[in-house]
């Protein structure tokens, strides 16, 4: 069996893949032929994912919303860390804005860092469990929401000419250009992302609900203490202008919590047809089903 | 009712019997259709027939042939031969009468 054949059968579930390349040895099929059979097959099993709500709601509501709103999240969070860590490098000093002490920007910083590590973890477990086989496409956008749009409307909005460039230059915003950036990202996305696809998050759901909490009040209110700093040209947003994006990045929390039970979330990896075929192929051998 | 092709895959496997499973499906309506059958169609229509109950499927045995790869093997329920018959007399009903014969 050609090589190809076989890495392309590997987008198909393990039974059927098993199944698939055997018809294929058996009919002695050629390469060419066995290549559009089996591309064939993966594009139609691709296609019946996207005929349930699952991979939808995993698309645009976790990767989509919440990963565009963790991506702010997180280019907040970047700035926030990139002026404090300079201002030590160069001066020696800590960066204040007069707005808020010291100690309450760290210990908003703090918040929001375990919000992103917590949404992010179960973002994670959510998009494994909701995408099933489409998992490769929802994770992908996810990656883009987080990394790519925010950081692509910031510097298009920053006045900073990139009409010489090509399109494809804009590639590098997707990988840190820094040790502490990398850092950030691994501690932030990579480690979280893994341990929620690997179902470790038991712990992070009371956790995560907690950290949306604080990092929405702290948020709240900083804008506050920016209005009364700026006696009043700064209006502060009001609560739901605050409390919005906090809700929009950690809403799939609510979903592991509550809506999804337990059976109803492992049901939606996405078991073939063939797998339950291969359950009751099981029963059959233990001689209970004809 | 069945669709015409859920129709061929089901009179395939109940022509091959015992002995019906992927390959061997395919290999009957290629024979019966002189047309070629994508693995494809063949595989999402088994799925779709057995959501159905109309087919049962189960892991086969593994033969050298195969390269030690299992069979998926196929049984036609007694609701997919009500099915393909109630198919076939509707078709049949249809065609009363009727002489094809292009000019």
């Amino acid at each position: 069996m050609n090589r190809l054949v076989k890495i392309v059968a590997l987008a198909l579930e393990a039974p059927e893949r098993e199944v698939v390349l055997g018809d294929l040895a058996e009919c002695g099929s050629p390469v060419a032929g066995a290549l559009l059979d089996v591309s064939g097959l993966v594009l139609r099993r691709q296609l019946l994912i996207w005929t349930t709500w699952r991979p939808w709601l995993a698309l645009i509501g976790v990767a989509g919303v919440s990963g565009y709103h963790l991506g702010w999240m997180h280019a907040a969070l970047s700035m926030a860390l990139f002026q404090q860590t300079a201002a030590w490098k160069h001066y020696g000093v800590h960066y204040n804005t007069g707005v808020t002490s010291f100690r309450d920007q760290v210990t908003h910083m703090t918040a929001l860092a375990a919000a992103i590590f917590c949404w992010t973890a179960v973002n994670g477990s959510l998009l494994r469990r909701l995408s099933g086989r489409a998992g490769w496409l929802t994770w992908l956008v996810f990656y883009l929401a987080v990394f790519y749009f925010p950081a692509a409307r910031i510097l298009s909005s920053s006045g900073v000419d990139y009409g010489n460039q090509p399109w494809w230059a804009t590639v590098r915003w997707l990988v840190p250009h820094s040790a502490e950036s990398a850092a950030m990202v691994a501690g932030l996305f990579v480690i979280p992302f893994i341990c929620g696809v690997l179902g470790k998050i038991a712990l992070i759901k009371p956790i995560t609900i907690l950290c949306t909490i604080a990092a929405a009040i702290l948020g709240g209110s900083h804008a506050h203490d920016l209005e009364a700093f700026s006696s009043g040209t700064f209006p502060a947003a009001s609560w739901h202008n605050v409390l919005g994006p906090y809700l929009l990045a950690g809403w799939p929390v609510l979903i592991v919590a509550r809506i999804l039970r337990p059976t109803e979330v492992g049901s939606a990896g996405g078991c073939t047809p063939l797998e339950h075929s291969c359950h009751s192929s099981a029963r059959r051998d233990d001689g209970h089903e004809v | 009712m069945l669709g015409e092709f859920e129709y061929l895959v089901i009179s395939a496997a109940m022509q091959r019997g015992e002995k019906a499973y992927g390959a061997a499906i395919r290999d009957e309506i290629e024979q019966t259709t002189k047309r070629p059958c994508s693995i494809g169609a063949l595989y999402t229509t088994l799925d779709r027939l057995e959501s159905k109950a109309l087919i049962a499927t189960w892991m086969g045995e593994a033969t050298s042939e195969r390269g030690g790869r299992a069979k998926r093997m196929v049984r036609v329920t007694a609701k997919g031969i009500r099915a393909a018959s109630e198919f076939y007399n509707t078709v049949k009903f249809a065609s009363r009468g009727l002489v094809w014969e292009a000019d």
